[in-house]
């Protein structure tokens, strides 16, 4: 919101206060400044008025011209070289006297100096447009026509400078959306007296129909508690005063004519919207403010047809529409050029209702924005009262003496019983009695000790935010000053409470992955739906109701597909990786659409990136993958080695190259590892092969109580190691050949004193001397006693029992 | 007799160190002490000779292998170190680059909000999480936002549609689902779930509709602080954020509170911070995030008295703090995950 500091002083005496000062002390109160804009020209001291005696041509320029130049009643006149041609002997231009400070067009300032130009002296400095900050014109000296004194300051000669702060009013302070509120709150920071416009015209309100053009209104809904209307008769449309259009055009507004422009005008001034009607155009005479039937139209007055819902207030005469309450007027109601009635409307419309009108009809006015913030009920008699004042000074007119009201003020003056002890336990700082009453004096409210230190506070009706104790705190803090906050050491009570166990896992997965050498990301939540829904099932369900582009329109389902386009982007940078990994939220949804935010960490892994090595090292494949997997499982509190992995295809995977253990419902995670499906990796543009996992859980899973471990005492004596090769299909998982052998190693042990320790694949073999379609597993199996070592014979007998079994069912190779 | 053991040693003495092989040696040993042995060949003469000759034969055989058998010792010691260094391949150029990729790193995000953890852990706060899909209570009314409040305006939200359903996530029968618009909603679940007194942080993520450019992003981090206690003041949050902001930005930092509104907070304050050590941005004032003192309604809305207990809250943009801190121009930065940005941190 724009507002004019020439304006501001209209109400508030800000003599003695720099602009500087102002826009360092709306901020301090709440009022955000966004920027400072001057307009106008600036404070210059030492520019004067002066005139032209004589030109003479420079001895050592061709364009160049010696001048002799008078500033001052009786004073010297100076000689002065200037380059312009556009002026005459006797002609009044403004002159920069030595010392003086001209814009240097940049924000800052130069110091005029007497010097020599081309050898002939020049004392001072005759002035462009463009040098005196006034804008553009640089053609040549700005030729004071009017003919103002010699030696008038320049600013009395170009007076109508002024300030424009563009001010972010946060959503509780509907009341400073005007110059009036911005006013008061700057006296009462600065400790100035608020002066506020004086009241001519006091019509009569009463809801009983009177003779004018306006016989009734009726409130047929609780959107509108309260509404008014004035009319005046025999106004004269044409334009407004300067001084109106000025204001009006300092604050952002492009005047119209003069009965609009008061309105507009008292708007910016006491925050409270009013709208002029034709009365002419009132059917029946009357005004109804009801909801909106279901599709009832009306044309607004910028030409548009809106569509309404019963959700939005509409006033209405005898037979139908003329204003969408709050939000904008109606065409055919309007205030034309020969207009000569008008009915003033100003009321009291709910904030809520108003603003979800407006967003509903995207239709952002200055009305809506006020009303929706809540306007001063009392403002409604008092801006009206105003409006009808300013509109018989600028456009004639007489005023009916009854005016009709009707409803009640939804909010009047409220008093808060408030202590001193209450003030100080919430700031935590010593404050005086006279101190915090007066802060609260200073901001307009009434102040009345009921005890010693006791007050009851009175706020008027047009602070909607203050209604407790801890909202006076909060007017004693913005108006005592926050810069006055004493600094304090920290005092903290110990805490026994645990960091949350997900950020635990996070912190120590990261730390592992990228101790590894992988890289952490962070992707967006959000993703391409379309895009998703080619290799996560059910991710439709995962679409948002209102995304802001098609490209994130959808929850992700994975970690993965980010972590690709990380591959992707710095292959594509030629950059040199080992892998990526991200920790973070993911969201599955099952085959009904129903959704679980998951907690997920993923990684992948880029076996060449395409860098050269003057040494080669093994290559990623699966089991580097799974390995890595595991060791984040083991993180997260879950020994995966005895997991019974399933072979996992489809989608994001390739197939034969990956494997998923576990639901996220029922273990309460899920793993996947695998190499990324090929196909998807050339759609994607990627030509090189990726290994990949991700752990997806619940986030609750890290903080799973694990179980204390007990611990096993440690054998002193040796392992006795019998190796054992089985002959296997090729095709038969060596998993399940290592469960069994385990089994059985266990099962025939079993009664002995000492036990197979370990159970240990150490080598697969295809080709020579094994059947074409079979491999050979070995194991290692080693047996080991707590209490003495062991002899050959009984560990002899112990594995040929172990073979035997194992012959059953495999070939024994060997 | 000894003439000839004496041969044999300066042989054996010749021979043993130029054996390069464990096999080499046991041959030189063997041609010695083995069955055929030169050695064992005198031994073998003994029967023969003189019977008072036969016992300075033997002393003198045995002083041999007594001599010989540290040197045998010796050479295996030699040859078996030899071949561990073989096992270590050709001797490097140490001047060689290292050829695997260097060391992973951690998101600029992730330790941005670590370090905000740790500093804060000296002030007895720990760390809380909660989800990202929130319900509108959660998110608005239960922070005193009502659903026709203006700030809900200010906060353009993700939306799930009317039927979506969440599992893990309840909401009330007429609530929509939404991304959370800040991590403000933490502090409800944390009260609602550990009441009072509470002092907690929750870094995460927060989600507006916004378009992406370079100081916005479609979702984001922030870092939420709450203390609810008994007699908890304005001077303790300030007190709180001076400790934050001169522990990540220097000494000299210090910090002003703006007023400002939050309808959760009353007070309510932006919070704007000054260093000498922020290079350009030096000695000027740096809007950094929000903060207030918790409104006594948000307290009743989670079944906590306000008579008894008050509180301050705070959210901090991470992404802020971390282009702060390292002078980075862009959000998007964060989210391209380009290495080379990565690996500066």
């Amino acid at each position: 919101m724009k507002i004019s500091l020439q304006w501001l002083k209209k109400y508030v005496d800000l003599d003695g206060i720099s602009v500087e000062e102002i826009a360092q002390a709306l901020p301090m109160l709440g009022l955000e400044v966004e920027e400072v804009e001057s307009t106008g020209m600036k404070p210059l001291k030492g520019v004067v008025v002066g005139e032209i005696l004589s030109r003479q041509a420079h001895p050592n320029s061709d364009h160049l011209g010696v001048c002799m130049v008078k500033v001052s009643e009786g004073g010297e006149d100076l000689q002065i070289v200037c380059g312009a041609s556009n002026y005459k002997p006797g002609d009044r231009v403004p002159v920069a006297l030595e010392g003086a400070e001209l814009p240097d067009g940049k924000g800052g300032t130069f110091k005029i100096k007497a010097s020599k130009l081309r050898g002939v002296d020049s004392c001072a400095m005759m002035c462009s447009a463009r040098e005196l900050g006034l804008g553009d014109d640089h053609s040549g000296l700005l030729i004071l026509d009017s003919r103002p004194e010699i030696g008038t300051p320049i600013n009395e000669v170009f007076s109508d400078s002024d300030t424009v702060f563009n001010i972010e009013i946060t959503a509780n302070r509907g009341d400073c959306l005007s110059h009036i509120g911005v006013a008061r709150e700057l006296a009462a920071k600065f400790g100035r007296k608020l002066a506020l416009p004086e009241l001519k015209c006091s019509p009569t309100y009463s809801d009983v129909p009177g003779e004018g053009a306006l016989k009734s209104v009726e409130l047929q809904t609780p959107n509108c508690p309260l509404y008014t209307a004035v009319t005046i008769r025999g106004v004269k449309i044409g334009e407004s005063p300067q001084w109106l259009r000025r204001d009006l055009e300092a604050a952002g507004m492009r005047p119209i004519n003069n009965v609009v422009d008061v309105t507009n005008y008292v708007m910016l001034e006491y925050g409270q919207p009013l709208h002029a009607f034709d009365a002419r155009d009132l059917r029946g005479g009357k005004i109804i403010v009801r909801s909106a039937g279901e599709g009832e139209k009306i044309t607004t007055l910028d030409g548009k047809e809106h569509e309404l819902t019963k959700e939005a207030t509409l006033i209405c005469d005898a037979e139908g529409g003329i204003a969408i309450a709050g939000v904008m007027g109606g065409l055919n109601s309007e205030v034309k050029p020969d207009t000569a009635d008008i009915v003033l409307e100003s009321a009291y419309f709910k904030p809520g209702n108003v603003r979800a009108t407006s967003r509903r009809l995207a239709i952002f006015t200055d009305a809506a924005y006020r009303y929706a913030r809540d306007v001063d009920p009392q403002g409604v008699f008092d801006a009206s009262r105003r409006a009808a004042d300013l509109i018989v000074e600028t456009a004639g007119g007489r005023i009916e003496e009854r005016a009709l009201a009707a409803g009640k003020p939804p909010r009047g003056e409220r008093s808060i019983d408030i202590t001193l002890d209450y003030i100080i336990d919430r700031i935590g700082f010593a404050v005086s009695e006279g101190d915090a009453a007066d802060c609260f004096r200073r901001l307009g409210f009434s102040v009345e000790q009921t005890g010693a230190g006791a007050w009851r506070v009175t706020v008027p009706s047009f602070r909607s935010d203050v209604d407790r104790p801890i909202d006076l705190v909060e007017e004693f803090v913005r108006i005592w000053g926050t810069e006055k906050l004493p600094e304090c050491g920290l005092e903290s009570s110990v805490s026994t409470r645990d960091d949350d166990p997900l950020f635990t896992f996070q912190n120590a997965a990261a730390d592992f992955l990228a101790a590894r050498g992988l890289n952490e990301c962070k992707n967006y939540t959000l993703v391409d739906g379309a895009r998703q829904a080619k290799t996560w099932e059910n991710s439709s369900a995962l679409r948002l109701e209102n995304p802001l582009t098609s490209d994130q329109d959808c929850l992700r389902a994975s970690l993965l597909d980010g972590l690709i386009d990380c591959v992707r982007l710095n292959f594509s940078a030629g950059n040199y990786f080992l892998g990526f990994f991200e920790n973070g939220k993911i969201f599955k949804a099952d085959a009904d659409g129903t959704i679980a935010e998951l907690a997920s960490c993923a990684f992948v892994l880029a076996p060449d990136c395409g860098q050269r090595k003057w040494k080669t090292r093994d290559a990623i494949d699966f089991n580097s993958t799974k390995a890595t997997a595991f060791d984040v499982l083991s993180i997260l509190g879950i020994n995966a080695e005895n997991l019974n992995f399933k072979p996992l295809s489809g989608g994001f995977w390739e197939e034969g190259y990956a494997a998923q253990f576990g639901s996220e419902n029922r273990e309460g995670f899920r793993a996947q590892i695998g190499a990324v499906s090929t196909a998807l990796l050339r759609e994607l543009g990627i030509e090189k092969p990726l290994w990949a996992a991700e752990i997806t859980f619940k986030p609750e899973v890290p903080a799973r109580k694990k179980g204390v471990a007990k611990f096993k005492q440690l054998s002193v004596f040796p392992p006795a190691v019998r190796d054992v090769a089985l002959i296997v299909p090729a095709d038969k998982p060596a998993g399940e050949v290592a469960a069994e052998v385990s089994k059985i190693a266990k099962a025939k042990l079993k009664g002995r004193d000492f036990e197979a320790e370990r159970v240990a694949l150490f080598d697969c073999y295809r080709g020579k001397g094994i059947p074409e379609d079979s491999k050979s597993l070995a194991f290692e199996i080693s047996m080991r006693s707590k209490d003495r070592t062991l002899q050959t014979e009984e560990v002899n007998d112990a594995f040929e029992q172990i073979c035997a079994e194992l012959s059953k069912r495999f070939a024994l190779r060997g | 007799m000894e003439k000839k053991i004496s041969e044999i040693l300066e042989r054996f003495q010749e021979r043993l160190p130029q054996a390069k092989t464990k096999g080499e040696i046991a041959q030189i040993v063997a041609g010695v002490t083995g069955p055929n042995g030169e050695l064992t060949a005198l031994m073998k003469l003994i029967p023969t000779l003189d019977k008072s000759e036969r016992p300075a034969a033997g002393k003198l055989i045995n002083q041999a292998k007594g001599k010989i058998e540290p040197m045998i010792a010796a050479a295996y010691g030699r040859v078996e170190s030899a071949e561990m260094a073989r096992a270590l391949g050709p001797k490097p150029d140490i001047s060689m680059p290292n050829f695997d990729a260097p060391r992973g790193t951690v998101h600029p995000l992730t330790l941005t909000m670590r370090k905000i953890a740790q500093i804060l852990c000296k002030a007895g706060f720990t760390v809380a999480e909660a989800s990202d899909m929130e319900t509108e209570w959660f998110c608005f009314d239960a922070l005193n936002t009502p659903a026709d409040h203006p700030a809900r305006d200010a906060q353009d939200t993700l939306f799930m549609p009317r039927g979506a359903k969440v599992s893990n996530v309840s909401k009330h029968a007429d609530e929509l689902y939404l991304l959370r618009s800040h991590t403000s909603s933490v502090q409800i679940r944390a009260m609602l779930k550990e009441g009072a007194p509470i002092r907690i942080i929750a870094p995460g993520r927060a989600f507006r509709r916004d378009t992406v450019d370079a100081t916005h992003s479609a979702n984001f981090h922030q870092v939420e602080g709450l203390c609810v206690d008994r007699n908890v003041r304005l001077t303790d949050l300030k007190a709180t954020l001076d400790h934050l902001f001169k522990s990540l930005f220097g000494k000299s930092a210090k910090t002003r509170l703006r007023p400002s509104f939050f309808p959760f907070t009353e007070p309510s304050f932006e919070v704007d911070f000054m260093s000498a050590d922020m290079g350009r941005l030096s000695n000027r004032w740096i809007e950094i995030m929000g903060c207030g003192m918790v409104d006594p309604k948000v307290l009743e809305n989670v079944g906590i008295d306000p008579d008894e207990y008050s509180g301050f809250a705070f959210g901090v943009g991470v992404e802020r703090v971390a282009m702060l801190t390292h002078s980075i121009d862009d959000i998007r930065h964060f989210y391209a995950n380009d290495v080379r940005f990565l690996r500066q941190f």
